[in-house]
């Protein structure tokens, strides 16, 4: 067994210039920040990071200057907020300190904004040769459409997942999270950190380019090689699966906190079919040898649905996963937040964490990150106030006197 | 390989022992240049006889673009698992890998004496990534789990469709996506630790917990914790699919008007004529339009049906508005902005003569990326070179272990 507790944070060391905003971006940074790099967040009075103001706030009453969002909180755990006014050649000088001393420079603008500031790779790369730096607009740097303007939802749109979802003979209804926002970063992500092992190799920094309508569109699993290979426009499938029946959402019995119940279900074997058909009491409607084969099924699907619908809706959805479960078919609530935070103990437990805001007030509950590195979690500290560690980072990274420093707030610098 | 470019992870050992919940997970480290070999079984793994299908090839284990799209860059070896000598196999050749990504039940590759615990003694260094439905641990580590029932229990399955519709399943099994992106990046942390320590570590990730964080925003848990409110599916309304509108030739776009924009837009709508007119005071404040989102959709409705969308989509950009096509997979097949940047892919497929475009990469790096893909492994197709590199067998030794089932 290796031994844990004496062992640091794994991106101890790693030092990150960020000035991702929004989402996707920062739930990207937010990753090393968790892992114990330091992510130093960059804003300032003109140029906010917008979720900042917009997300799920606490109740006027437990809320205090000091407090900000969940979603803002989910998305910057861990990280350090500077404030430096970029449009100034102070703050252009403040930059170009930092990325001295980082390792890592990411941000989300749409087309040449870091170039037009001086600050862009090839600038960046003479402050600090080894310095990686990742830039991941919608659309990427290069390209015809390079300064298309579009925003998570759209993302989705335009990357071919919006299409494929829904059902039949229902419009193209997609996600309802932003589904992209919540997936390029993780592309990031793995991009960063595979640069950050090749220079452990070679010393070598490099660029890094990100497309999120990329990272999106290659989501869709075989679908763009189908095409290449057959010409195939798939239907949307609804809640079905080409080589699965049955496989589905059925409805399950209202509860008091919602009407609105259902549980998913997937027979993938023949065998997994006949415990269910005993589970549900061995209906004559479903009894015969067209139901006992995966063709079968598939090709008597509605009528299935149809049964299983009908005995599902007499059962709590819970109780009747256990049941599922204990007889090895796989079988998934329909979980939702109520669920995850006081029915789902189990993952209530190991992914939701409480962190008090800076004052104390209230308590965000925060996800964890989806991983376990030695069975330890990541060890999250909560999201920074706007510009609460200017002081620290001024005057002890970049090395500016309180003096110089009290004097770059006079100027507005800093705010 | 003749590439001059090789990838940033290029060097690195793989074995991906995976299902289909982690193919993504190895695809992710094969394109960013580590050696990743696809263990399975002698009689070719499950994932091969999913289809869609290489033309009309239904049932051809080589055939399965479902394989050869999430195994693309791998080298393939064949192991019998079920056999001791299989397994002893297993054990020599992870002396020499760096990576091991598995998706069996939790504890199964421990009773075959394959797991971390045997495999890490005689490799201090590994990296050994699990990625299961619920995590390693817990009272449900032993729960079946798919891509629809992890959605569905890790919260984002219940936020999607229509709400005179059941909630909708994710397009092409995302909380697969999600845990093998998480898989690769949870792993990459891992190497950097070594780096650091050099010493290996164990990555375990739950598909329900890496699911989940695609529910961060729209449903945030504070929602529930502080006010007791329960997100659902909102259709058109929600934060992914809002704003989806029928122009004039029946395609769909997708629109986002940023507040900033906002009154701009609505001077727009007035000059397109466009019913209702959304220009008094009253819809300069947010809250008035967040409680009137009826007249502002038939406004947005009424504009798209005016216009072809590609025309609606240039007129929009050039005002800076956030309107996109949106895309069905031929279009993005033809797509100017990803063929520009090199997204699609060519592989060969001899059998049929013909070379397809598999989807590419979702970045560019300035020194280090593999410059062409390379067909996924046909059943067994690297075992001489992987076992003679490995593991010094011979020919003979080769044909020993087909003889008995063993590869």
């Amino acid at each position: 067994m290796n031994s844990v507790s004496d062992r640091k944070q794994p991106l101890e060391g790693i030092r990150i210039c960020d000035f991702f905003w929004l989402i996707a971006g920062p739930a990207c940074s937010r990753i090393f920040a968790d892992w114990g790099a330091e992510v130093i967040k960059i804003e300032s009075a003109s140029r906010m990071d917008e979720i900042r103001q917009t997300g799920s706030w606490p109740p006027d009453d437990m809320r205090s200057e000091d407090s900000h969002n969940g979603v803002f909180n989910d998305c910057n755990t861990s990280k350090k907020a500077v404030q430096v006014d970029i449009n100034t050649p102070d703050g252009i000088e403040i930059i170009k300190r930092l990325v001295a001393e980082s390792d890592i420079v990411t941000n989300n603008f749409t087309g040449e904004r870091m170039d037009r500031w001086g600050l862009g790779y090839d600038d960046l790369k003479k402050i600090n040769p080894g310095i990686i730096m990742l830039t991941m607009p919608v659309m990427g740097t290069t390209g015809p459409q390079r300064n298309f303007g579009a925003i998570g939802n759209n993302v989705i749109a335009l990357g071919g997942i919006n299409y494929a979802m829904g059902f039949p003979d229902t419009p193209p209804t997609g996600m309802g999270p932003l589904y992209s926002d919540f997936a390029a970063p993780y592309f990031a992500a793995s991009a960063i950190l595979a640069a950050l092992h090749h220079r452990n190799q070679t010393g070598e920094g490099q660029f890094i380019d990100l497309a999120q309508f990329q990272a999106t569109a290659s989501l869709l699993g075989p679908a763009l090689l189908d095409y290449s290979a057959n010409g195939t426009i798939p239907d949307r499938p609804g809640n079905t699966h080409p080589d699965v029946a049955p496989h589905g959402v059925y409805p399950a019995r209202q509860e008091s906190h919602s009407a609105d119940r259902w549980i998913s279900l997937a027979i993938e074997t023949d065998d997994q079919w006949k415990d269910l058909f005993s589970l549900m009491g061995e209906p004559a409607s479903l009894r015969g040898p067209q139901y006992e084969t995966i063709q079968g099924r598939i090709r008597n699907r509605d009528r299935i649905d149809a049964e299983i619908g009908k005995w599902t809706s007499q059962y709590q959805t819970h109780a009747l996963t256990e049941v599922l479960q204990a007889a090895g078919i796989p079988a998934g609530a329909v979980q939702d937040l109520h669920d995850l935070i006081t029915t789902d103990t189990e993952f209530a437990a190991a992914h939701f964490e409480l962190m008090p805001d800076r004052a104390g007030n209230v308590e965000y509950t925060t996800h964890r990150q989806p991983v376990r590195l030695n069975e330890q979690t990541a060890q999250m500290q909560r999201a920074p106030t706007f510009g609460e560690h200017n002081y620290e980072i001024y005057t002890t990274l970049l090395g500016y006197s309180d003096a110089e420093y009290a004097e770059l707030v006079s100027r507005g610098i800093v705010r | 390989m003749l590439d001059t470019k090789q990838g940033p992870l290029s060097g690195l050992v793989v074995l991906d022992v995976a299902g289909e919940s982690g193919l993504f997970c190895g695809r992710m480290l094969a394109e960013l240049g580590a050696e990743t070999i696809k263990v399975e079984d002698p009689k070719g793994d499950a994932y091969r006889r999913r289809g869609p299908w290489l033309e009309s090839n239904d049932g051809d284990l080589e055939a399965s673009l479902y394989h050869l799209h999430y195994n693309v860059n791998k080298k393939g070896i064949t192991l019998n698992l079920e056999t001791e000598e299989g397994r002893g196999l297993f054990r020599k050749l992870s002396t020499a890998a760096d990576i091991i990504i598995e998706t069996a039940t939790p504890g199964e590759f421990d009773t075959k004496d394959i797991g971390y615990e045997k495999l890490s003694q005689g490799n201090p260094n590994l990296l050994y990534t699990t990625i299961t439905p619920f995590g390693q641990t817990g009272e449900r580590r032993h729960w079946k789990g798919n891509a629809l029932t992890t959605a569905a229990m890790s919260g984002l399955l219940y936020l999607n469709g229509l709400p005179e519709e059941p909630p909708n399943q994710p397009a092409a099994e995302q909380s697969y996506h999600m845990a093998s992106l998480v898989g690769a990046w949870g792993t990459l942390i891992a190497l950097q630790d070594r780096f650091n320590t050099g010493q290996g570590s164990r990555i375990d990730v739950s598909i329900q917990e890496a699911a989940s964080m695609a529910t961060v925003q729209t449903a945030n848990p504070n929602f529930y914790t502080w006010h007791k409110q329960i997100p659902t599916r909102g259709g058109m309304r929600h934060f992914g699919s809002r704003h989806l509108y029928l122009c004039k030739d029946h395609k769909w776009v997708s629109i986002s008007i940023r507040p900033v924009r906002w009154a701009e837009f609505a001077q727009w709508l007035k000059e397109e004529e466009v019913a209702p007119d959304l220009t008094g005071d009253q819809w300069l404040d947010p809250f008035y339009r967040r409680d009137h989102q009826d007249e502002i959709e038939l406004a947005h409705a009424d504009l798209a049906g005016k216009y072809n969308r590609d025309e609606l989509v240039e007129l929009g950009q050039s005002k800076r508005m956030l309107m996109v096509p949106v895309n069905q997979v031929n279009e993005l097949s033809e797509h100017t902005q990803l063929r520009e940047r090199g997204f699609f892919q060519d592989v060969t497929y001899e059998e049929v003569d013909r070379v397809l475009e598999h989807p590419g990469p979702a970045y560019q790096f300035s020194k280090t990326m593999p410059s062409s893909y390379v067909r996924a492994p046909r059943v067994g197709e690297h075992n001489s070179e992987i076992f003679t590199k490995y593991l010094k067998l011979d020919d003979a030794d080769l044909r020993n272990l087909r003889d008995r089932g063993v590869i």
